[in-house]
């Protein structure tokens, strides 16, 4: 048994032929961690126990034919989703013990269906990095190249997909924390619409950036599980009602009338020489399919990432204030004798917190203090709102716009672990071209540029499919029909 | 405005933020460049006229989200109390607030 190239898709079509049980895919996938992961590193942990009786559950649904087109997938999640019973580390050592006391909304409908939960994997501690590297438990490598990065923060879950070691996996992108890593691992994210996919029950890091979304290996599989989890959630403030089409019927002649823009500033910043032939050949193969390509200007996307760093610190210092060294567990290597509780806390946030994430709070408690508000947040608060002039702007159908932007995802292919840990500075900047579509809330696919041949140790490069709020059908469809042909 | 953060602020907002600080000078001095060079990227936003424009609030919803104000049962939440890393009688228990 081959599962090696299945997808969620063709996975679900063998269930329902029965061809193999959801049971003897399960323990496939656990052989194959157990064979490979050691060199990938991509999960923090197994939940083989649960998985197994999950899958005999679905074997039962699939016998009464009650399972549905996702039942009996094995997924990889993020360590930063809640799953109730489970550890849930945030790769952060000050969550070493905290268990998830209730399901998040996404697992709850990922549940509902009856997928099959593999395990939890690796990222950037509360989703802070590009690289995986700030994992205070162990670094994953890109399954391209063992001495890259997977990128991150959804490192884990990139690498996981692309080694063959989860159909699928869920994600989570503030900065390009979905999309880079699968540019990185040669595989397909997706980051939503801001407000169409719950995001209680997942960690929030920056909660007015922070987006869930599915990590796949083909576009069809992204629209699949995008499908399952998006949806109204009363308890995310932020989630948009009303009904949402489905994504994974490709409309041939609707996607052949949608005009492309590309940002004429995506060529003014530094690209490494393959990512720019590589972005070329996608460009090309567009034009070849017969679509009408054109010039746009999104002026403002060179200042996003210094605004994202001002924006995303300052929510940050708020948003882990709750980590307390109580609530959540305490910290095991705490040596000395406590004497109060101010004490207790300093000395938790101190030792539970690795140093990305340090920076980030005391960056924000500085950005936000008296007398630097106007100069760094509120200045920052006013270039995000540039940026969603930039897209409205683009995407204005009064003013001739387009109906899908094209980028880059990244500047450069994965880099050396290690290359980028000492100088904070040059690590955001991989997040350039994934920054402003999280400042804009509008929905983001990174796909491929093509399929890449492991054996000659290619580097992966991708490109992002922007559309408008709520046009996941647009970018979705525009890239099945890339990937078809 | 990278003179704006020294040691000393680094201390100060170290206090603020409830974080004990490595005793590793090395570190420190670092973790005093990353913050100064972090700062300086920052000064490139200057660059941009942003008189006439407002800031941006929220990112996809322009109305207001309510709920009734009213009780409701929560799932089980003894899972919850469990993270306590202690409790006496039934009671979650922390260090004295005042030494």
């Amino acid at each position: 048994m081959d599962l090696h190239t299945f997808t969620i898709r063709s996975l679900g079509e063998g269930f329902r032929k029965k061809e193999f049980s959801v049971t003897e895919v399960t323990k496939y996938f656990f052989d194959e961690i157990k064979k490979k992961d050691k060199d990938i590193g991509s999960y923090l942990s197994l939940m083989d126990e649960q998985a197994l009786v999950e899958a005999k559950y679905a074997d039962e649904l699939f016998r009464e034919g009650k399972a549905s087109s996702i039942t009996g997938i094995p997924l990889a999640i993020k360590d930063n989703f809640l799953i109730e019973g489970t550890k849930t580390t945030a790769a952060s050592k000050i969550l070493e013990h905290y268990v998830a006391s209730y399901d998040a909304t996404v697992i709850r409908k990922l549940k509902d269906e009856h997928v099959v939960f593999l395990g939890k994997t690796n990222m950037d501690e509360f989703a802070m990095g590009s690289s995986t590297e700030n994992s205070a438990f162990h670094v994953t490598k890109n399954p391209y190249d063992i001495t890259r990065v997977p990128g991150g923060s959804s490192g884990g879950s990139a690498a996981a997909v692309s080694a063959g070691l989860a159909v699928g996996a869920l994600g989570s992108d503030t900065a390009g924390s979905i999309r880079q890593p699968a540019a990185f691992c040669g595989v397909v994210g997706l980051k939503p619409t801001y407000g169409s996919v719950s995001r209680f029950g997942l960690i929030a890091m920056a909660s007015s950036f922070d987006h869930v979304g599915p990590i796949t290996k083909t576009v069809e599989d992204a629209a699949i599980l995008y499908d399952a989890i998006k949806g109204y959630d009363r308890f995310d403030a932020t989630s948009i009602s009303g009904e949402q089409p489905s994504t994974t019927e490709m409309d041939v002649d609707y996607i052949k009338k949608l005009v492309i823009g590309i940002p004429k500033e995506c060529f003014e910043f530094e690209l490494e020489k393959e990512v720019r032939e590589g972005i070329e050949m996608a460009i090309e193969k567009f034009k070849k399919l017969g679509f009408t390509l054109k010039e746009v200007s999104l002026p403002h996307i060179k200042y996003s990432v210094p605004a994202y760093y001002i924006i995303t610190p300052a929510e940050v210092s708020a948003n882990l204030a709750r980590f307390d060294g109580i609530r959540y567990g305490n910290i095991s290597d705490l040596k000395s004798e406590i004497s109060n509780l101010r004490e207790l806390y300093e000395k938790s946030r101190g030792v539970g917190f690795g140093p990305e994430t340090k920076r980030r709070i005391l960056l924000g408690t500085f950005v936000l203090s008296a007398g630097y508000y106007d100069a760094y947040y509120g200045k920052a608060k006013k270039i995000q709102e540039c940026i969603v002039e930039n897209f409205n702007a683009v995407f204005d159908k009064k003013e001739d716009g387009v109906d899908v932007v094209f980028m880059p995802t990244t500047p450069t292919r994965a880099f050396k672990i290690g290359e980028k840990t000492g100088d904070p500075v040059s690590m955001y900047l991989s997040d350039i071209f994934t920054v402003p579509t999280n400042f804009a809330g509008v929905p983001s696919l990174s796909l491929p540029v093509k399929k890449y041949d492991r054996e000659k140790k290619e580097l992966p490069i991708g490109f992002q499919l922007i559309g408008k709020k709520m046009y996941e059908k647009d970018i979705l469809g525009l890239g099945m029909y890339y990937e078809k042909n | 405005m990278s003179e704006k953060i020294n040691e000393k602020t680094i201390e100060h907002l170290a206090t603020l933020a409830r974080i004990e600080l490595e005793k590793d000078a090395e570190k420190n001095k670092k973790l005093h460049t990353d913050l100064s060079s972090i700062l300086n990227y920052f000064e490139s936003l200057k660059d941009v006229d942003t008189t006439n424009v407002s800031p941006t609030i929220g990112s996809a919803l322009e109305k207001n989200v309510y709920r009734e104000d009213k009780e409701e049962d929560v799932s089980d939440i003894s899972l919850l109390k469990e993270q306590f890393p202690k409790s006496e009688n039934g009671y979650l228990k922390t260090p004295p607030v005042f030494d």
